[in-house]
């Protein structure tokens, strides 16, 4: 019979504590959904969980394999599925991946360090003081309404097409949902934890590194992680419009060249990479929320 | 009957105190020229119904709000803003910090007290002893019962060794059973380390139990009806003559 929380405190005469078998590490604390089992069907030929999600894509490609293979559409339009896997492996061996897409990844890693931490510290303020969101406010909310690719014409002008516009695009396109989650991080610090802090009088210092920042982690994660996609899709997109190399110049250079063959290695190099991105951050996510012992809000 | 005191100032002196709330256009009094005295290693229940302002009563002392008149004085001094030096407060939720062990989160209320680490350290081990966490030092709240986080947050509250400790209905979200266990260990762990209690309850038996003095408060405004005294020696029987009639003239004030 498992012990309820009032055995738990059951203490006896000479004072000893019986430690009751608790789940110990978060880890295992998660896993008592037993709920999601109950409803599962026993059917047979069933797909192990691991498998499921390459179920549709997996149907998805042998569609796409069958129609080329029947000739209704010319190979310039939708070349088939096999020939985009013989321009990969190609494109591979030559070091043309390999180039643009460092290239890329260097773009997305300047843009995404510069958008998050201006964006952290620019929510901060705005949640921190109410004289900052009076003057600030409202013209972040102007900002943030013109999408970062609408800047392009003019940032042309003024910065060219080299790196310096690259990184600014796509260092605003991540400024802007990072001050979004930023500032709903503060605001839902717990009322209830902030009156605890205050009558401890806690310092500023302790008080962010013990109340401020473990409170807003979830939600900074989840603005990291819409920032990181936001940052994708700018990329590909100024890439296409002004650049010389990385992974859309690729796919726009294959256009060009009517090798369709060519864009949607792009296409899958770009989904992949920004999925790979996103499990990575989780990762990291998960593994902040079981060293801090649990975490506030829900999972992503 | 005169106690000796250390200082001369009592530890809690309430003076004529006014706190007023707005909701929408209208405007009520929470409390209405309300003094209170609390003598030194007093323990002083406030008892009434809901809306009476008995918590906000203890938020003013917290200084977690200020009064529209009025003054608060803390062992004679007035705190300048905020919340006061030398008081603690347990509130009816735990308010422990998830992300923080047991050990932590008592850490916590040691932040604004210069202490050596060794002399830290060796504090926070003997106020999670003192509360019967011992063995629960390095778990995480959600780990604990709720009466394990509330012993939790007494030691939190006890660790700094305020002059004064608040609660506002602390055991009020735990069962009977437990209720009365925790008012007896906070009644052992007073008579070790002494100190000034006011304690904000709608349980007629805990004020009895626990208090020397029952202050009953009446809504609408929220002013003192009564202080009554409890006079009754400890450890008190809640069965015996005195207790239950004591209870039955506090229910008739409360009604």
């Amino acid at each position: 019979m498992p012990l309820d929380s009032k055995a738990l405190d059951t203490k006896d005469r000479a004072g000893i504590l019986h430690p009751p078998p608790l789940p110990w590490n978060g880890r295992e604390a998660e896993r008592g959904d037993g709920g999601r089992r109950l409803f599962r069907p026993a059917g047979a030929g069933r797909l192990p969980d691991r498998l499921l999600p390459f179920a549709l894509p997996g149907a998805l490609l042998a569609s796409w394999q069958a129609v080329t293979a029947a000739g209704f559409m010319p190979e310039q339009v939708l070349p088939p599925p096999s020939l985009v896997l013989r321009t990969f492996i190609a494109f591979l061996g030559d070091g043309e991946i390999a180039n643009n897409l460092l290239v890329s990844l260097r773009r997305i890693a300047c843009g995404l360090g510069i958008g998050v931490v201006t964006g952290f510290a620019f929510g901060l303020l705005l949640g921190v003081s109410r004289r900052a969101e009076a003057y600030l406010g409202p013209l972040f909310r102007a900002f943030a309404a013109v999408p970062a690719l609408g800047w392009i014409p003019v940032l042309i002008l003024i910065l060219g097409i080299d790196e310096a516009l690259k990184i600014v695009i796509l260092s605003k396109a991540c400024f802007v949902p990072m001050v979004i989650a930023t500032l709903d991080a503060y605001r839902n610090i717990p009322a209830r934890l902030r009156e605890a802090a205050d009558v401890m009088r806690l310092s500023p210092r302790t008080r962010l590194l013990k109340l401020t920042l473990p409170a807003m982690m979830p939600m900074l994660f989840g603005g990291l992680r819409l920032s990181a996609g936001q940052a994708f899709v700018s990329l590909i997109v100024v890439e296409m419009l002004a650049a010389t190399e990385g992974i859309g110049y690729m796919m726009v250079w294959g256009r060009t060249l009517f090798q369709i063959d060519i864009v949607m290695v792009g296409m899958a190099i770009v989904g992949v990479t920004g999925f790979l991105l996103d499990a990575l951050l989780r990762r990291i996510e998960r593994g902040i929320g079981a060293r801090m012992g649990e975490r506030t809000g829900s999972h992503g | 009957m005169t106690p000796v005191q250390s200082s001369p100032a009592p530890s809690l002196a309430i003076e004529n105190v006014r706190k007023t709330f707005t909701v929408e256009t209208r405007t009520f009094a929470a409390l209405d020229d309300v003094s209170l005295t609390l003598r030194h290693n007093e323990i002083v229940s406030i008892l009434g119904p809901s809306g009476c302002g008995k918590s906000t009563l203890l938020r003013l002392v917290a200084g977690l709000e200020t009064p529209d008149a009025g003054a608060l004085f803390i062992n004679g001094r007035r705190p300048v803003a905020g919340p006061a030096r030398d008081c603690a407060i347990v509130f009816q939720d735990h308010r422990l910090f998830p992300w923080l062990t047991v050990s932590g989160n008592v850490d916590l209320a040691l932040d604004s007290c210069r202490l050596a680490p060794a002399e830290r350290r060796e504090r926070v081990r003997r106020y999670i002893a003192l509360v019967g966490l011992g063995s629960f030092a390095s778990a995480y709240p959600r780990q604990l019962s709720g009466g394990m986080a509330q012993r939790a947050a007494i030691a939190r509250a006890l660790v700094a060794e305020p002059a004064l400790l608040l609660m506002d209905e602390p055991f009020g979200a735990l069962d009977s059973l437990l209720r009365t266990r925790l008012q007896g260990e906070l009644l052992d762990i007073w008579e070790r380390n002494r100190v000034t209690i006011l304690l904000v309850t709608h349980d007629v038996e805990e004020a009895i139990y626990l208090s020397d003095r029952v202050v009953v408060m009446q809504p609408n405004p929220g002013r003192i009806r009564a202080v009554v005294d409890v006079g009754l020696p400890r450890p008190r029987q809640r069965e015996e003559t005195a207790f239950i009639a004591l209870r039955k003239s506090l229910l008739e004030l409360l009604s």
